[in-house]
């Protein structure tokens, strides 16, 4: 196969990444992303885009630290580069602060990010209704620039981007060999997955200029996310919510949880809410499919799932999905040279 | 009680309203007004970044050292407050880089999460060995200025604009206590050799994208002649000149460039920042603060001046310990002239 056709279907942090990755481990392929979706409407452009580990209940730890370490080890060396700004990837230092001490002090994740230890006396007194807390240094990633500039790599290297709303992957079957699969929540209905579900998270982007260090609490509910121009201000996790509209009553309640944690917030302009729809599943689907129809062959490649954790493991799963969209290559490769004995 | 404070920089402005705040109610007749021929933005103040951190080394001025803590707890305990973003004050956290190890500095107990940087942090500065990280605070004087300057216009301190030539002048005037917070140029009302500017330059531009400080050191080349980067909440301040002796305000184009590369150097992506404004300044360099009473003749009578000047790059971090100082020392003066007696419990 001279240059095989692979289509990627989704454009959002999973999708574009993807297709870089499958541009740099196979040189010959003919790379497309199709989406319906473009930054800055996508799940990922909701998100703050830290690089902060989501445990998936059905993958086993050492494959999450697998991914999270690839994708902090790939973004450490952008933010330390002279690309960073364009990227839009910046390190943070902060606080995750809990109100009861966790049952697991040590993180899988904490020696992937830099300098993590527990918070000392004088750290936890700002936080008068915390007792323990984790300080560290972690990478984030804005968007829209980091989107932008994934694209602009895509298409630097002949990618095609079209704007495309993919109802059926079967569909692609003619004008492909190969098609990747990272519709995020858009799976359930692209794919007729049941086990992806949404779980609504709405934030707040505001004018904060003078808070430079993130504030999670350990239960995850309330966080405060510096960004290059907004800060993020959060959150929810509502499990089965479709509702992409903006609830005035949550709003409220995001904007007093986010100032009891850092009052100086009061201060804060310019308030933009924006609702996202995390793709959540037990895990992440990576793996290979292969779809047919009367005797014609479609490889699949599937990549979503991601749900919270989005971000921080995109960079891993996308080096895992190219890879098997390798060997979807190589099968399809094999089996072209079976025929033509 | 006629008090004048000559000087309108961070250490003027604070010492004038340490002082009315614990006195004004104890001497009703107490009458303070703040000369200066330098208001905000215009002040040596106004240029600093704002970063609280002493130099590496307190040279066993232990008192300083008191100072600053005293300094950095007040700040800190003005953190969680309505008045932090009208006072320019927040917590930014950062590194301190070094080409070998130092002990560390008597202030790692004062900042909060001091620690020395790990390998994987240190990869982050080629051509660095050793470093600090901890958090800190920022106290931005194009905020905190005129913030002083509205409690103390509250309160009824008058301003002027002027530029007072001698402590005689004010004291002729009726004045019984002048604060003399003239920084740098405290030489002009009374000779002071040891008083000697440290010329500073910066670029400030727009890079919000950096949220950390980052300060080198190069023992050779001795404090803030290695470059630094330091995120305010509008600009982010590149520095890295101290010249000592140097009196030229004037922005020095050479200067800016040993700034521009040796900070594009130590940080790749500000390359893509945009320069927004370029500035130079005399740090007040003494081998230590002057924070003394002095009583000088006037006619028949005795007048008082308090001393308060020569904080070199330090000013921001040491001023409020300072300012209660110089307070403590204006009670002194007070009891002696029987106008007040230390605050008695209530019974």
């Amino acid at each position: 196969m001279a240059a095989p056709k692979v289509a990627v279907v989704g454009a959002g942090v999973v999708g574009l990444s993807t297709a870089l990755c499958i541009t740099e481990s196979c040189p010959s392929c003919s790379v497309t992303v199709l989406s319906d979706q473009f930054s800055p409407n996508t799940t990922s452009d909701v998100a703050a885009g830290m690089l902060f580990p989501h445990t998936y209940p059905g993958t086993p730890i050492h494959v999450q630290k697998q991914w999270f370490k690839e994708t902090f080890t790939y973004l450490f060396a952008i933010s330390n580069s002279a690309e960073a700004s364009e990227a839009g990837i910046h390190l943070v230092s902060g606080w995750q602060v809990f109100k009861d001490t966790p049952k697991e002090e040590l993180p899988f994740w904490s020696d992937v990010v830099l300098g993590f230890r527990p918070m000392s006396e004088a750290e936890l007194q700002k936080f008068p209704q915390h007792q323990f807390g984790q300080a560290f240094t972690t990478l984030k990633c804005d968007c829209p620039p980091y989107l932008l500039w994934l694209e602009k790599r895509l298409k630097a290297t002949g990618v095609q981007i079209y704007t495309r709303k993919v109802a059926d992957l079967w569909e692609l079957h003619s004008e492909y060999n190969v098609v990747v699969n990272c519709a995020g929540i858009g799976a359930q209905q692209l794919v007729g997955d049941k086990k992806i579900f949404p779980v609504r998270g709405q934030v707040l982007k505001v004018h904060a200029p003078w808070v430079k260090n993130f504030i999670r609490d350990g239960d995850g509910l309330t966080y405060i996310y510096p960004g290059i121009h907004r800060v993020t201000l959060g959150g929810t996790r509502e499990k089965d919510s479709w509702s992409l509209s903006p609830d005035p009553g949550t709003t409220k309640d995001i904007f007093d949880r986010c100032c009891s944690l850092e009052p100086s917030l009061r201060g804060a302009q310019d308030i933009e809410v924006k609702v996202g729809l995390r793709p959540s599943r037990q895990s992440v689907r990576l793996e290979r499919e292969v779809l047919s129809q009367g005797g014609v062959k479609l490889p699949v490649v599937h990549n979503y799932g991601h749900g919270a954790g989005g971000f921080s493991v995109h960079r891993g799963t996308a080096k895992e999905a190219a890879r098997l969209v390798g060997e979807c290559i190589a099968a399809l490769q094999g089996s072209s040279s079976r025929a033509k004995l | 009680m006629r008090v004048a404070i000559i000087g309108a920089g961070v250490i003027g402005l604070s010492t004038a309203l340490c002082i009315h705040e614990q006195y004004h109610g104890l001497v009703p007749s107490l009458e303070m007004e703040v000369y200066a021929d330098r208001y905000t933005p215009h002040t040596t103040s106004d240029g600093a970044a704002g970063l609280w951190q002493p130099y590496l080394s307190d040279h066993g001025n232990l008192q300083e050292t008191l100072w600053n803590k005293e300094t950095f707890d007040y700040l800190l305990g003005h953190l969680g407050s309505a008045a932090a973003k009208e006072m320019g004050l927040f917590l930014i956290s950062g590194y301190n880089l070094f080409t070998q190890p130092v002990p560390d500095p008597s202030w790692k107990n004062i900042v909060l999460g001091f620690r020395n940087l790990t390998p994987k942090e240190l990869e982050l500065f080629p051509g660095y060995s050793y470093g600090w990280f901890n958090t800190a605070l920022m106290l931005e004087c194009r905020s905190y200025l005129p913030w002083l300057t509205n409690r103390l216009t509250q309160r009824g301190v008058k301003f002027f604009h002027k530029k007072v030539e001698s402590f005689q002048e004010m004291f002729a005037q009726g004045v019984d206590v002048v604060i003399n917070c003239t920084g740098v140029r405290a030489g002009e009302l009374q000779p002071d050799p040891e008083l000697q500017p440290g010329r500073g330059q910066v670029i400030k531009v727009l890079a919000p994208w950096v949220k950390h400080f980052i300060i080198t050191h190069d023992i050779k080349s001795g404090i803030y002649n290695s470059p630094y980067v330091i995120p305010g909440s509008e600009f982010t301040v590149l520095g890295g000149i101290y010249q000592h002796g140097n009196w030229n305000e004037e922005n020095s184009a050479q200067d800016h460039k040993t700034i521009w590369e040796n900070c594009c150097r130590l940080l790749p992506t500000l390359q893509e920042a945009k320069i927004v404004q370029e500035w130079s300044g005399l740090r007040p360099a003494r081998p230590r603060v002057r924070l003394e009473r002095e009583t000088l003749r006037h006619g028949h009578s005795q007048a008082e001046v308090i001393h308060n000047y020569g904080h070199g790059g330090f000013g921001i971090t040491i001023h409020w310990g300072c300012a209660m100082a110089a307070a403590r020392l204006f009670g002194s003066i007070l009891q002696e002239k029987k106008l007040a007696s230390p605050p008695q419990p209530r019974l």
